[in-house]
This record gives structure tokens, C-alpha cells and sequence, in this order.
């Protein structure tokens, strides 16, 4: 097992907004390979070694197809192809960053980082409860798609495609019936749990700022400034 | 009922309709990723309202208080953000379903008006993830001309897609806003209305 | 620690708790028997203050927890006060892992950490939870789902305890870590409360027994002279499942006539479970419908598995079924087979009763068997609307009426109060004439031994034994 660093939820936060501030900036050719060579680097610190690779694989052919393939943009084939890469290219750091992001965090961890930036409870407990509830209305949606298919009302991909609303009726109509239970269910949790205590509350995660998630935050800010600047 | 309790209960309701709004919205991206292979995130949020009217009528019928559906609309921007799908987007998710509170909540407009406009507004929030196009289209841009390309071969190449692609997509959303709200009630009345009630939609 | 004078509880114009006066002192260990539906649970919630805070409904009488009448008081860190388990395990979760779970309450209550590592390491080590403690919830067992929720509501070293049918889930081993638990937390003088159908391992841990029916407390009977006379007081208040459940089938396979034959045949089966080891075998079964079939087994055991598989909703590696002698594919499976599922509300469609019975249309060909399952007064009521039983009836209607010939129950009896699961029973002895094949997957030796004439025992995948009555076949 190869080891990790855990980062700061804050800084994975950062990077997101960077990126994004990044990708919206125009920024020379250099800085965003830089960019994204120091994106694939902290996917790996992250733990996600084999992301981190395939990521700066994506990145190099994709420079590559353009350079190559759509060196003449002239009919509207080369255009929307060149167009595809060429945007396909920018938007790649902010999968990456959003891959740094989510993966090896746990939902408390997030949830102790936005606590302690002061979200309001008014977001963090539905955030929470999307986060909950979304994985089993995905196994809800299973079972009903099972129940239709031996009812014979939608048996394959095909009739759901030629009949999206209907299906979509299907889908929604049991499971928006018991939404009822389920938030009665879910809010006792929470009540007995505590979560609406008043009190400041504590996390069992020391998520803490380490000289690493300083470094990582000096360097994207420098990135940036040089991608203007140059 | 304790004042504790019924915040809990009205905050997870509104955490379980956000999920039920998420699902709806990957259904239709996973419609689209089947059916259209290039450029479908621009239909995304116009098939988005053509499906989900049903789910905001119960957030009107089962929350019914003022910032619920711009809790929903910071929910899923922060849903966005958090899972990268251009952090930009929480900026409309908030605005627009705000201003659908405002309409639903803060005014005094026939019913039918509230809920027709509400639900468009509404439907523009999910625009956020479509900001990533235009941003391409400048990089895409300054390739062109990095490479020697003349402005006027670049006006040239997006004369099309620019303005008229703009509006489409507008055009777009506007009615089948209007029309997903028509099945929403029409779903509403079949299973749920008379049952809980506090949208009446005849009315209306 | 609890005094309720003259409480009743009303809810949907039903009087759900009615006329209570009980009084538990400080270091008491109350159990809560009678059948499901009989007002133990609703008891539990007006106890916690969930009723009518988070459910609904309306109170009156006097209700004294604590000493504390003011629910907004009581309840400011009800967390610290009260550890509360329910009973669906599905919904007692918040967090992902079982690791943020147990610590959430502390979080919530402002412990620090050292202290939350130290609770959290006893607790796993009393429970012999360590090798599961960074695992996703929803990747666990029911009965695995109904330990950390016990955990959950240990972990705050509480006063009073609430419990809601913990074990309902469990096998026998977390039976016995769980009253041990129990026991430590009763000569530490912690109040506890406990609605229970098992009552087996509660006898050294209980000190009054406390029956009661419709909502009402029919009796409040001391230990020594609940167990020295258990026999009569079994008779008297119906109690179920004083001792240990075992199989003991009281009904028996009939002759079917040759043209309702119906026997399904499943030669080396082999499926093997995604982004696991495990799999499931069986080289040969037959399945006759002279006999109602019930599959039993612990959790994990391969039971809902079999059944998706005889369904034709799971893809076996490989293996070949066989409909009196006629092969069937995948697609004739599908075409053949009905499954109730456990959680019922998923497979209900349309806007109306009759509708729902029609797949969409409102033709219904077969009236005798509306009538056969009294279904014509829940013609135009909303299929969503109606009670548990009521959607389990109207479901096994659709599946007859659509000619299926398997009939899959899987866990039917989950949330069903004791009569409703008397008809379900009823029901399934009136239908087994006609020219279905009847399975069900269930952990409730009851419901199996009142409806099954043979059964199935699974275990880690494979069948161990097959019975009908007392004799293995």
C-alpha cells in the first residue's frame, strides 16, 4: 500500500476555485501544462496513482490529435472537431480537480471543513442528507426498474428513450409517494443523533492545515499569477 | 411539536427533494448522453424542465415556506461545486431559484402566473453547467488566432453558433418550462392532489 | 424516569396509544411485548418525544420524562439523555461508514477527540466490530445495520435507553453480545425500555413485563411471575416466541390436478456476485407447486439472490431451468414470473386500484378472483394510498391476473402487523390451488411455519438442507 497524504478539505476547496479561475483566465500554453503535470501530481499524492496517470495521458493526446490530426482547420468537420479538443483540453483540469476533490474525503470531513467556514446549518443538513439519501434512491430506482420490466411496462433502454416521460412518471410517482417516511425516518436520526445541538460541535477528523496543503496552495497561486502575468 | 424538531424535519424534506431533483437531472443527462453525442449538455437544462415540474409542485406542497427552493438551488450549485462540475454554477443555481422564492413567495400574482414563472426561473438555474461552453469557445478562439487565423474567418466560424445557438437554447427552456409545468400538475392531480392539497391547481 | 398519566395518541383519527398510565423508575428494565401494531412502537416514540414532534398526530395526558414536562427543554441535547435504536435498519443511518456514524452523536454533543477514539474502540472491541468499522453502511447486513445502530446509541453512555425490536435482525451471536451489553448497562443502573417479540434472551435482563394490546396495557406482570407462569400468560395474551423460534411447518402439500402441475427444474446453477469471491451454487433443485416453498437463511445467505435469479432479474454464470420440461430462457422467466417485493411501494404504478390490476387498462377479466381476494371496494382508491397488507394484496392480485406462474415473495411479512400477516398467510393457502408456484424468502419462522408445506435452508450461498415438516427429504 502505497501512502497517501491526507489533504485539507479547505485546500481541495482552493484548488477547485483555482482551477476554475484557471480555466476561465486565459493562461499560456505553458502554465496550463504545468498545470495540469501539478494536478496529476497532487491526484497521485491523493492516493489516486492511476488517475493521476491516465489523466496526463488524456492531456498529451489530446495535444497531440490537435497538432496532428486538425493541423488545417478549414471545412466545418476540422472546425467542430478542433473545437471538441481543443475545449475538451480546457476542461480537463477541472475534472481533475474535481477528481482531487471527492475521492479519499469522507462526507464528514466535508462536512467539518464547511462548518468551520461557517456554512449555515440551513445548507449543511440538506447537503448532508442529499449525500445520504441519494445512494438509496439509486437503489430504489433499480427495484422499480426490475418491478417494470417482470410487469412488462418498460422492458429495455429503448422504450425508455422512445417514452421518457412516461418512464420518468414510473420512476417518480413510487418513489415521491414514500418520500414522506423517509424524511419522518431521517429527521428522528437526526434528532436523536443531536445534530441540531446548539453547542459547537467537534469532528472526529483532525482536519488540520500541514505545511503540504500550504505548499500546494502557494504553488496554484503562483501558477495563476504567472499565467497571466506571461 | 418542538421548534428543534420541525426545523430538522423541514431541512432533511428539503435534502430528500434535492436528491429526487438530482435524480431527474442525471435522467435526462443519461437521455441525452444516449440519444444526442455531441454538445448535449446544451439541451440538458430544457429536457431538465420538461421532466422535473412534478417534483417542484411537492416542494411547493410539502415544504411551502420561503427559501426552500433557493436551498434547493444552493444545494445542488454547491452539489456542483463540490463535485466539480464548474464551480461557476452555483452562481445561477442560487440566483434563479431565489427568484423563484420571490416569485412564489413575495408576490401577489394569480397562482397560475406564480407557478408558470416560478418553475421557468427555476429551470434557469440549471444553466451553470452550460457557462463551461462559452469559456471553450474563448480558448477555442484564441487557438484560431494564435494560429494566424483572421478575426473575420473567426467571426466567420461562430457566426452560427454564437447568437443563434443562444437563443435556441433560451427559446427552448422557456417552453418546455411551460410545458413540464402542464404534465407536473397533471401528474400532481392524478396521484397526489386532494390527498395533501395545498396547491390547488384548478384553480390555478 | 418516566411517568405518563392518562396519555392517548392520535393520529390519522385513529387512537393509536389509549389511556396509559405507567410509571418506570430510575435503573428499571421494562419490556414492551405484544403483537406488531399492538402500540409498542408509537409507546417508544411518545416516550422519546418523537410523537407528535417528528410524526404527526396529537398527544394529550400528562408526559413527565426525566422529570421534565417541556419537550423543547428535554430534547435540547436529547442525544446525551436518551439512546434510542428503531426498528428498520435501512433508516437509522446518516453518515456513509460506520466509523463517522459512531461518532457523529459525539461530534454533535461537542466531545473531544481523544475521548470519541477511546469510546469508539471499546465499543467496536464489545461488539467484535473491528474488521468492519471503515465499511460503507449500506454495504452491511441488516442485522450488521441494526448493531451499529445500537452502537450509535451506546456511545453517549446515556440514562435512559428506548429500543425498538433491536434484535429483529439479528442472528444468534450478536443476540447474545448485544444482552450481555444489556446486562452491564442494567447493574450500572441505566434505564431501559424494550419492545420485543423475542423474548428469550430477556429473561435475566427484565424486571417487569408489560403487555399490551390495541394501545392499551392489558397487564404489568413482574419477572419471577412472568416466567413461572409463562405457559398461561403465553395463552392468555397471545404472546408469540417465548423461546427460541425453530421450523416446524404446519402445513402440508396438496395434489395439484395434471393440468395445474407445475414444476420448475434448476440444474447446475452457478452465479457469481460482482466485485466479490462469493457465489452462489445449487447442482440440482425442483420446485413442485404441491408444496408453497419458503427459503430461509441468515443474512447474506444467497436467499433473495436464488429468487432474482429464478425471476430472470439477475444473469446466472451459468445453469438451465426447466418448466415442465420446457427450457426456459431469460426472457421467459421474466415473462413467467412475479416478485412482491420487500419493499412493496417501489412496484405500485397507476392512479387507481383497478387500473393498477389492469397493467394501465381498466379491463379485469378475471372478477372471480377479485372477489376471492375482496378487492372490489379498493377499486378507485390511489394503490399508494392503501396500508401494507393492502398493497401486498393488490400486488399478488396484478401477478394472478397477468397469468404469472411464479409468485416470489421476498421478506412479505417486514412491517406487517400480526393479523395483516394471519390474511397474508390466508391468502396465499386460498391462492396455491390454482396454477402458480409459490416462493418465499423470509426470516420469520412464524410466517413460514403457518404458510409453507417445505424448506428451503440457504447458507453462504449454497442449500444446506431441505425439509418439509419435521423430516428432511
Amino acid at each position: 500500500m502505497p501512502t497517501r497524504v491526507n489533504f485539507d478539505p479547505r485546500t481541495k476547496l482552493i484548488i477547485v476555485l483555482l482551477t476554475t479561475l484557471i480555466f476561465i483566465l486565459n493562461i499560456s500554453f505553458m502554465i496550463e501544462i504545468i498545470f495540469v503535470i501539478f494536478l496529476s501530481c497532487l491526484l497521485m499524492l491523493n492516493g489516486n496513482h492511476k488517475l493521476g496517470v491516465i489523466y496526463l495521458v488524456i492531456f498529451s493526446l489530446l495535444i497531440l490529435c490537435n497538432l496532428t490530426i486538425f493541423s488545417e482547420i478549414n471545412d466545418s468537420w476540422s472546425i467542430l472537431g478542433s473545437f471538441l479538443l481543443i475545449g475538451g483540453r480546457r476542461i480537463l483540469p477541472t475534472l481533475m480537480a474535481a477528481t482531487f476533490a471527492m475521492t479519499n474525503t469522507h462526507i464528514g470531513e466535508w462536512v467539518a471543513s464547511l462548518q468551520k467556514l461557517k456554512l449555515p446549518f440551513n445548507l449543511i443538513l440538506p447537503l448532508v442528507i442529499v449525500f445520504r439519501y441519494f445512494p438509496t434512491l439509486l437503489n430504489n430506482t433499480k427495484a422499480i426498474f426490475k418491478a417494470l420490466k417482470f410487469r412488462g411496462l418498460i422492458t429495455n433502454k429503448f422504450e425508455l428513450i422512445l417514452h421518457p416521460i412516461k418512464g420518468l412518471e414510473y420512476i417518480l410517482v413510487p418513489i415521491l409517494v414514500s418520500t414522506d417516511t423517509i424524511a419522518t425516518e431521517l429527521s428522528s436520526v437526526v434528532f436523536i443523533r443531536g445534530m441540531g445541538n446548539q453547542m459547537p460541535h467537534t469532528s472526529i477528523y483532525a482536519n488540520r492545515f500541514q505545511w503540504l496543503d500550504w505548499l500546494v496552495i502557494v504553488v496554484s497561486v503562483l501558477l495563476m499569477i504567472g499565467g497571466i502575468v506571461i | 411539536m418542538t421548534q428543534q424538531q420541525s426545523k430538522i424535519k423541514e431541512l432533511v424534506s428539503i435534502g430528500i427533494y434535492t436528491a429526487v431533483y438530482f435524480l431527474v437531472v442525471c435522467f435526462s443527462t443519461a437521455l441525452l448522453k444516449l440519444t444526442v453525442p455531441i454538445f448535449n449538455s446544451i439541451m440538458i437544462p430544457a429536457l431538465n424542465a420538461l421532466l422535473a415540474g412534478i417534483v417542484y409542485l411537492l416542494v411547493l406542497d410539502k415544504v411551502n415556506r420561503f427559501g426552500a427552493l433557493t436551498t434547493i438551488g444552493s444545494v445542488t450549485g454547491l452539489f456542483f461545486l463540490i463535485t466539480g462540475h464548474f464551480p461557476l454554477a452555483f452562481v445561477p443555481g442560487v440566483v434563479f431559484s431565489l427568484l423563484a422564492d420571490l416569485i412564489q413567495y413575495k408576490t401577489q400574482l394569480n397562482q397560475k402566473v406564480k407557478l408558470y414563472l416560478g418553475y421557468t426561473l427555476f429551470s434557469f438555474g440549471l444553466t451553470g453547467p452550460l457557462l463551461p461552453l462559452w469559456f471553450m469557445k474563448r480558448a477555442y478562439i484564441n487557438e484560431l488566432a494564435s494560429r494566424g487565423k483572421s478575426q473575420a474567418y473567426i467571426d466567420h466560424v461562430f457566426s452560427a453558433i454564437t447568437s443563434t445557438s443562444f437563443i435556441v437554447c433560451i427559446i427552448s427552456i422557456l417552453i418546455s418550462s411551460v410545458i413540464g409545468m402542464m404534465i407536473g400538475l397533471k401528474i400532481y392531480r392524478k396521484y397526489f392532489a386532494a390527498q395533501e392539497g395545498s396547491i390547488n391547481a384548478d384553480e390555478g | 424516569m418516566i411517568d405518563l398519566y392518562e396519555v392517548n395518541y392520535f393520529r390519522d383519527s385513529n387512537k393509536i396509544i389509549n389511556q396509559v398510565n405507567l410509571h418506570i423508575n430510575r435503573g428499571e428494565v421494562v419490556a414492551l411485548c405484544g403483537e406488531s401494531g399492538s402500540g409498542k412502537s408509537s409507546l417508544l416514540n411518545v416516550m422519546s418525544g418523537l410523537a407528535p414532534g417528528m410524526i404527526g398526530g396529537k398527544l394529550t395526558g400528562t408526559r413527565k420524562i426525566m422529570g421534565e414536562i417541556d419537550a423543547d427543554q428535554l430534547f435540547q441535547t436529547f442525544a446525551n439523555k436518551i439512546g434510542m435504536v428503531f426498528q428498520n435498519p435501512d433508516s437509522q443511518f446518516i453518515n456513509p461508514d460506520v466509523y463517522s456514524e459512531l461518532a457523529f452523536a459525539m461530534e454533535n454533543m461537542g466531545i473531544e477527540r481523544d475521548q470519541m477514539y477511546r469510546r469508539i474502540n471499546e465499543m467496536v472491541e464489545s461488539f467484535n466490530f473491528e474488521e468492519l468499522l471503515q465499511r460503507p453502511i449500506t454495504s452491511l447486513s441488516g442485522g450488521q445495520k441494526q448493531l451499529v445502530a445500537c452502537m450509535a446509541s451506546m456511545i453517549l453512555d446515556p440514562e435512559l435507553y428506548l429500543l425498538d425490536e433491536p434484535t429483529s435482525n439479528l442472528d444468534e451471536q450478536s443476540i447474545q453480545l448485544l444482552s450481555k451489553r444489556l446486562m452491564t448497562l442494567k447493574q450500572r443502573k441505566k434505564t431501559i425500555v424494550i419492545a420485543e417479540h423475542r423474548l428469550d434472551y430477556l429473561r435475566d435482563l427484565v424486571d417487569r413485563y408489560i403487555i399490551m394490546d390495541h394501545g392499551q396495557l392489558l397487564a404489568d406482570i413482574p419477572s419471577a411471575e412472568f416466567w413461572q407462569h409463562s405457559t398461561e400468560y403465553q395463552e392468555r395474551y397471545h404472546l408469540r416466541n417465548l423461546f427460541k423460534p425453530q421450523i416446524n411447518l404446519s402445513v402440508a402439500p396438496i395434489q395439484q390436478s395434471a393440468e395445474n402441475q407445475i414444476t420448475l427444474k434448476i440444474d447446475e446453477l452457478k452465479f457469481q456476485y460482482p466485485r466479490t469471491k462469493m457465489a452462489l451454487k445449487s447442482s440440482q433443485l425442483e420446485l413442485n407447486n404441491q408444496d408453497v416453498i419458503g427459503i430461509i437463511g441468515e443474512n447474506g445467505a444467497g436467499k433473495s439472490t436464488l429468487l432474482q435469479l429464478i425471476a430472470g432479474l439477475l444473469k446466472p454464470k451459468q445453469g438451465l431451468f426447466w418448466l415442465n420440461q420446457q427450457k426456459l430462457t431469460g426472457k421467459a422467466k421474466l415473462k413467467y414470473s412475479f416478485v412482491v417485493m420487500q419493499n412493496v411501494r417501489m412496484q405500485l404504478f397507476f392512479e387507481s386500484v383497478e387500473k393498477e390490476l389492469g397493467n394501465g387498462t381498466n379491463e379485469i377479466k378475471n372478477n372471480e378472483l377479485i372477489e376471492l381476494l375482496s378487492l372490489q371496494k379498493l377499486f378507485k382508491r390511489r394503490p399508494q394510498s392503501l396500508s401494507g397488507g393492502q398493497q401486498q394484496l393488490v400486488a399478488i392480485a396484478t401477478a394472478l391476473l397477468s397469468n404469472k406462474q411464479f409468485i416470489l415473495f421476498d421478506e412479505p411479512t417486514s412491517g406487517l402487523d400480526y393479523e395483516t400477516m394471519l390474511h397474508l398467510s390466508q391468502i396465499i393457502n386460498k391462492i396455491r390451488q390454482r396454477k402458480v408456484l409459490i416462493i418465499i424468502v423470509s426470516h420469520d419462522l412464524d410466517f413460514i411455519n403457518m404458510t409453507c408445506s417445505r424448506v428451503i435452508e440457504m447458507s453462504h450461498g449454497q442449500i444446506k438442507t431441505m425439509n418439509r415438516g419435521q423430516a428432511n427429504d
